[in-house]
């Protein structure tokens, strides 16, 4: 895999800042299956910043976080 | 941090999917989970790195 040329600097990031210990945030394969095949635990105010790669097409993030994308600001606390 | 240096939970989460058991029932039948492929745990980057350190310098066949 090179990150060089599939994914250069200018793919699609998001940031995720923890609002709590223990926000995870999980990847999901890319692919005909979803799996999940990498989880990173968040203790609070740490800051992950991520891409999607060609490994990685969904993440899905449980606890109280806010996230940034490039359509906005979700605080999953919001109801 | 102190002299922790880390603990399990930083080396793996537990699979949301099948919380942690490895199998998931649909109407009464259980299948083994997809989603962790029955680990009930899902590595982190941390632990990737320690088991690919380990598995490296032991010669583990995988
Ligand atoms: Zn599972």
């Amino acid at each position: 895999m090179s990150n060089n040329e599939g994914y250069p600097m200018q793919t699609e990031f998001f940031v995720i800042k923890a609002k709590e210990n223990g926000v995870s945030v999980i990847g999901m394969t890319r692919g005909e299956s979803t799996r999940f095949h990498h989880s990173e635990k968040l203790d609070k105010g740490e800051v992950m910043i991520a891409q999607f790669t060609e490994h990685t097409s969904a993440v899905k993030i449980r606890g109280k976080a806010i996230i940034q994308t490039r359509h906005g600001i979700i605080d999953t606390t919001e109801e | 941090m102190g002299n922790v240096i880390f603990t399990t939970d930083d080396l793996q989460v537990q699979c949301p999917e099948c919380k942690g058991k490895g199998e998931v029932n649909h109407d009464g039948t259980t299948t083994s989970c997809e989603k962790c492929e029955a680990k009930g745990v899902i590595l982190t980057g941390l632990g990737q790195t320690l088991l690919h350190f380990v598995k490296s310098h032991l010669k583990i066949e995988t």
